[in-house]
């Protein structure tokens, strides 16, 4: 009687310590994975909340058909300038940015930290003389946009 | 003697059996509860890793009058990768589907990553200038099928 006993309460121990081992890997792998999604979405909100830029002049050339922009980065988050899409008139064409000649403060960068101009040119767009894009929007890399409807077209 | 003997042999293997079974079915239950878990962390994961945005400018949405599409623009936000098969993403114009006819990337990327921005092209007719839309759109992780959605109001341009 005494062995059966102490045979049967080894086995479920055994079982047992097999339950918990696999319980407790999977709680924590899953743990992990959830606690890392959810930093990265804070970090994102976080970065999205300390984000804004402003548009401050937008002017196309008739003669070299070459809108150009210069756009601040007036919050305080680091942009990746590459990330950036420009909408004119309602369609998409950051294709028709020259990514060569993007200028940071005078200086050819894709790191747009605060504080700093953003300056792009958008090449080979074709407006009746005289006219230009009405509404422009600049969208960063993480969504953060704005707009402006003053073109200035020079004479 | 001999008849105590087997009795307690007979006790022994139905005390192993019996421990054996109890033993098999709290490892079964704990593997069972342990796969579920692992299932729900999957989609809180998908969930928090799958973000879209509405690009466009709210103003001046593309309507193509003699293809009945109208074009928007959606970037992927978060870190998974979205389907971009147009049967996938669920287009609702005013809660009417407005089936997506095609989707491509802007970058000309295989995949829509993150950052990506998707031109999607849904057949909507009847669609004109000065009205006020409300657009929802869904796209969901290729991985996990988590769905992020968006919605925006809108006027359209016609083209």
């Amino acid at each position: 009687m005494g062995v059966s006993v102490s045979a049967a309460v080894a086995i479920i121990f055994s079982g047992f310590l097999v339950s918990a081992s696999i319980f407790f890997a999977v709680f924590d792998s899953t743990v992990s994975k959830v606690l890392d999604s959810s930093n990265r979405t804070y970090d994102d909100m976080y970065e999205r909340a300390h984000t804004t830029i402003a548009i401050k002049n937008a002017t196309y050339d008739h003669t070299t058909l070459t809108l150009s922009l210069d756009i601040m980065n007036t919050g305080s988050t680091g942009i990746d300038a590459r990330a950036t899409q420009v909408i004119l008139d309602g369609v998409l064409r950051t294709s028709c940015v020259d990514w060569n000649l993007t200028i940071i403060d005078g200086v050819s960068s894709h790191v747009w930290a605060p504080k700093t101009m953003l300056s792009l040119e958008l090449k080979q767009l074709t407006y009746p003389q005289g006219e230009g894009p009405q509404r422009v929007k600049a969208v960063t890399g993480n969504g953060i946009s704005d707009y402006t409807t003053d073109v200035y077209i020079p004479p | 003697m001999p008849g105590t003997s087997a009795a307690h042999t007979i006790w022994f293997i139905a005390a192993v059996l019996v421990a054996a079974v109890l033993a098999g079915a709290v490892v079964g239950i704990t593997f069972s509860i342990s796969k579920g878990l692992e299932n729900k962390g999957s989609q809180v994961e998908g969930a928090l890793s799958t973000k879209i945005k509405i690009i466009n400018d709210p103003k001046n949405v593309p309507f193509y009058q003699s293809t009945n599409t109208v074009t928007f623009y959606v970037e992927n936000l978060g870190y998974s990768v979205l389907n971009k098969n147009p049967s996938s993403i669920v287009v609702l114009i005013n809660g009417m589907v407005a089936q997506p006819s095609t989707v491509t990337l802007y970058s000309g990327a295989p995949t829509w990553k993150t950052s990506e921005v998707a031109i999607i092209n849904a057949t909507a007719p009847g669609l004109s200038q000065g009205q006020d839309y409300t657009l929802w759109i869904s796209a969901s992780d290729v991985k996990t099928g988590a769905a992020a959605t968006d919605t925006m109001d809108f006027n359209v341009i016609v083209n």
